[in-house]
């Protein structure tokens, strides 16, 4: 286009070529925003539906309301329904002043002057839907297995090529037909809508008109039956002219728009994951009531969905405990009303044993997490040390996390022993949970990844 | 050179559209009186694609904006809208600068873009360039300057404080930005020659690449780096009760860093720049819609529309100007394209062929040349006077306009709100006149922005900031809104702040 000097009146630029993919930064912060809200959220239905909750389904994650809050814009505005409003409506029909008016259907509620309020109406119909996967996805992003080791140093991790889902750029190779089409038909049913619908009209009234064309049709016609054959035809001309000027107008909306073209997305996946074994002690003693428990579980249940998205080749060894340890399954360990007294140590024990009987710790990566309430039977205090420490079976963990829920402190017999432990060993992650909202706070606590700076 | 004519499939060409945009410009010259770089900014007419529509949309307009996840949050709405075909991408977008930007849609056929150009290109622009507010709020000329640097700046900001840090700031000032308007107006900028514009603005843009770097520098500024960036210096003496909350904040908050308080300045610009569009809705879209209107009706006149695209044409435009009533459910509010148009149009009207009517109602348009009298409509006034001085019996008969008063009554025995309306006024002799004056109140100002004042702030004390929220026709604040919003306020001013509702 022609470029005129800057004292011209006008001047024609076409920007289509430069200058695109402008909002991109401002939906880059939109991103980062929604997946902070997520990393700070505090979902209460975590356990619900136990160890299927978090691991089945792609249903929505609800009630996380996490992207509407995080996504509100609020401002001053007036309350919907207080104090006195005159509106002036448009198209009365049937009013006479001093006639009561009805509100309820809402219609001019809060309207009536014209613009609404910004943040009155529609600012929040905005919301993000996300997938339970999504969330997790998320949620789980900026955690790791602390010191998880690759053991298959022989073979080197291999990335390979896998289907995951569809993306607005690619190349013409990728382009995904069926995936483009089925983006551009909502749009272009809603801009042809019309046109169409006279479409069809047209041509049954053209199917109906050449009926009584073909019924007229013959020899010894009557003046007004000319006389009709030449109406009917003048109208067909008419209605062909229109049907061809609609086909027209229905085939210049673009089949496909730059917006709708969907390309398929690779991403390379590290395929070959290190082995590794995720242990879990839980105190089901008599002195964990329903609260403490409900929070012992919800912990595992988060660590345990964790493990499953992010190391899926990992086994999961669970262990509960009164004053005996139980080896259990998942489906046990999380509906377990076993209760009793409390020592510790026999848990750990049976550990060593299970680990000595089925791993070659130097090829696996073993992890441990253990919560209690921290009331271990005062004379086992003296078991903990040989038990985990000087058995080897501490030596033989990457890394061991202990959550000792209580409000307030609680016993701290247990607490000290690990954590004279911790004070040497690196390997020891020590928190408390005083409620169901801190077993976020512990979870990234323990799993956050380190940044080395 | 053949003569042009256009068909209502006719595509565009460049040339095309020059060309008919010179036979616009010969009408608005001729017979809208407005001449093309006198009365109107020179147009720059950029032709975008749909997905660059929808990007100027989020950045409301602006061609340059800084970032923010609410323009993206915009933006994906508006994609997701128009995705599922539930909104058509509006036919312009206009941005009131020198020049004037106009976005042509690439997907529309000529008649199309002939409408638009007529539309923002003369009728925007001249309201841009001539209407009284616009004048006295806005600088057309050093806008997109501005913008530059403030995206520079925040961009900034970002790398050196980090994005987290930077949003807060942002989400705060924003919470606030519709309570960042001066009460009197600043001193009036006389509009400078183009030469004289472009010298001015190239001086400024190398004093302000310098100050740009030394601040990128030091990180802090001096009062008198703010003064050489081009802000209008600042009164410091505040009115006893301060209705602009986020200047008051960001001129004496305590311990406010310098960076976060440039942050605010730049708000405070952009919604200081953008304050006229609001109260100026419906002449501004009025007058652009009368142009497109008569523009369109004398081309095909002229022979250069054939009828053909004149009546795809008037197909968008009683599109354009379509006013549900208040029993569709499309209904909401007034639709300010076709309340401005039939206001305007009626001022004509008045003009050429008045009634008995008009010579009592409207003595002084009555033989005025209808040029003179649809200009200072659209020039002189804002929605509320414009309405106040103009809306007709006429308009109100074919509006059949009538006023229903809304009473909230909050019974606190049983904790339940009743709501009573009552039709007050309906389109007859009796009613024009306090219908007129209800429609030019309801476009008031604290209709849709309730008034919070600054009473003051202890500085020698605990320094606590004190505001005040003033009732309006016994309407309260919505709570959870308020609450948040005085958190941010909080962050920003770093000690106590109360509210008194």
């Amino acid at each position: 286009m022609s470029e005129k000097l800057p004292t011209a009146t006008y001047i024609f630029v076409d920007r289509r070529k430069t200058g695109r993919g402008k909002s991109l930064p401002n939906r880059q912060r939109l991103l980062r925003r929604i997946k902070d809200a997520i990393r700070q959220s505090k979902p209460k239905d975590i356990d619900a539906g136990g160890v299927k909750g978090v691991t089945g389904g792609a249903g929505p994650v609800n009630p996380v309301n996490v992207t509407r809050d995080c996504l509100h814009e609020p401002v001053f505005h007036y309350a919907s329904s207080s104090g006195e409003q005159d509106l002036v409506l448009v198209g009365n029909d049937e009013w006479e002043r001093g006639d009561d008016f009805p509100l309820d259907g809402g219609e001019g509620d809060g309207k009536g002057g014209g613009e609404a309020g910004q943040g009155e109406d529609g600012e929040d119909d905005f919301v993000v839907n996300v997938s339970r996967d999504e969330f997790f996805n998320v949620f789980f992003e900026d955690c790791e297995l602390p010191d998880l080791q690759d053991t298959h140093e022989k073979e080197l991790p291999e990335l390979m090529p896998k289907h995951a889902g569809f993306q607005k750029e690619g190349n013409p190779a990728q382009l995904s037909v069926v995936r483009s089409y089925k983006q551009a038909l909502p749009r272009r049913r809603a801009l042809t809508a019309e046109s169409r619908e006279e479409l069809e009209e047209l041509e049954a009234e053209y199917q109906v008109l050449a009926l009584e064309l073909a019924d007229l049709d013959g020899e010894d016609r009557q003046d007004h039956e000319l006389a009709r054959i030449e109406e009917i035809h003048a109208r067909m001309t008419e209605v062909e002219l229109r049907i061809t000027e609609l086909r027209e107008k229905i085939k210049s909306v673009p089949f496909f728009e730059k917006l709708d073209l969907r390309y398929t997305k690779k991403e390379k996946v590290l395929v070959k994951a290190a082995d590794a074994v995720f242990m879990m002690i839980m105190d089901i003693s008599a002195s964990m009531d329903e609260d403490k428990k409900r929070i012992a579980r919800k912990f595992f249940s988060l660590q345990y969905a964790f493990i499953k998205r992010k190391y899926p080749n990992t086994d999961l060894v669970f262990v509960a405990h009164t004053e005996k340890a139980y080896e259990f399954t998942e489906e046990e360990f999380f509906s377990t009303r076993i209760s009793g007294g409390t020592m510790v140590s026999p848990s750990y024990e049976m550990l060593n044993s299970i680990v000595n009987a089925r791993y070659d710790a130097t090829q696996t990566n073993l992890y441990l997490s253990q919560a209690s309430d921290g009331d271990n039977w005062v004379a086992d205090n003296a078991n903990i040390i040989p038990a985990l420490e000087e058995s080897g079976l501490l030596a033989k963990l990457r890394h061991m996390s202990y959550a000792q829920i209580c409000r307030g402190w609680g016993d701290e017999g247990l607490w000290n022993v690990l954590q004279s432990i911790a004070n040497t060993s690196k390997k020891i992650s020590m928190v408390k949970i005083d409620d169901d909202s801190g077993v976020f706070d512990a979870f990234r606590q323990i799993y956050r990844k380190k940044t080395s700076t | 050179m053949s003569k042009l004519i256009i068909n209502s499939r006719t595509d565009w060409t460049p040339a095309l559209l020059e060309r008919a945009w010179e036979e616009i410009a010969i009408i608005s010259e001729e017979e809208l009186e407005l001449k093309p770089g006198v009365d109107l900014y020179p147009n720059q007419f950029e032709v975008v694609s749909a997905e660059q529509m929808l990007d100027a949309y989020s950045s409301i307009g602006l061609p340059v904006h800084y970032n923010h996840w609410s323009f993206g949050k915009e933006f994906l709405s508006n994609a997701k809208a128009y995705e599922k075909g539930r909104m058509g991408l509006a036919y312009e977008m206009v941005i009131n600068s020198n020049p004037c930007v106009n976005l042509l849609m690439e997907e529309n056929l000529a008649y199309m873009q002939i409408m638009v150009m007529a539309h923002a290109g003369v009728g925007h622009n001249a309201v841009f360039a001539n209407n009284v507010y616009f004048r006295e709020w806005t600088h057309a000329g050093s806008i997109i300057d501005y913008m530059l640097f403030a995206r520079d700046y925040i961009r900034h900001c970002e790398e050196r404080y980090g994005l987290t840090e930077v949003e807060q700031v942002l989400d705060a000032a924003h919470s606030i930005s519709m309570h960042s308007i001066d009460k009197y107006k600043r001193k009036h900028h006389p509009r400078m020659s183009e030469e004289q514009r472009i010298s001015a603005l190239m001086a400024e843009d190398d004093r302000r690449q310098r100050e740009l770097d030394i601040i990128l520098q030091r990180t802090t500024i001096t009062q008198s780096d703010t003064k050489a960036l081009g802000v209008e210096e600042d009164k410091d003496t505040f009115a006893e009760e301060e209705e602009n909350v986020l200047y008051y904040i960001m001129k004496k908050s305590p311990n406010l860093a310098r960076w976060k308080r440039e942050i605010l300045r730049i708000v405070y610009k952009v919604n200081q720049y953008f304050s006229p569009q609001g109260p100026t809705k419906t002449l501004n879209e009025g007058f652009a819609t009368f142009s497109h209107h008569y523009i369109m009706r004398r081309l095909e006149e002229k022979g250069i529309l054939t009828s053909d695209a004149y009546m795809a044409y008037l197909q968008s435009h009683t599109g354009v100007i379509y006013q549900p009533t208040y029993k569709s459910r499309h209904y909401s509010g007034h639709n300010p394209y076709a309340l401005g148009f039939a206001v305007l149009s009626d001022v004509k009207r008045i003009c050429d062929e008045p009634t008995k009517e008009d010579e009592q109602w409207f003595p002084k348009l009555v033989g005025k040349r209808w040029q003179d009298a649809v200009k200072e409509a659209a020039f002189e006034h804002r929605d509320d006077s414009f309405i106040q001085q103009y809306l007709s019996p006429k308009v109100i008969r074919d509006l059949h306009l009538f006023t229903v008063n809304v009473k909230h009554h909050y019974d606190s025995q049983y904790g339940h709100t009743s709501t009573k309306g009552t039709v007050t006024e309906i389109h007859d002799d009796l009613g024009y006149a306090n219908i007129r004056s209800a429609l030019a109140r309801s476009k008031e100002r604290i209709n849709y922005c309730p008034q919070i004042v600054v009473q003051g702030a202890d500085l020698e004390g605990d320094r606590t900031l004190k505001l005040r929220f003033d009732s309006y026709m016994g309407r309260t604040l919505n709570e959870d809104d308020a609450n948040q919003v005085l958190g941010y306020i909080d962050n920003l001013w770093g000690y106590k702040v109360q509210m008194t509702v």
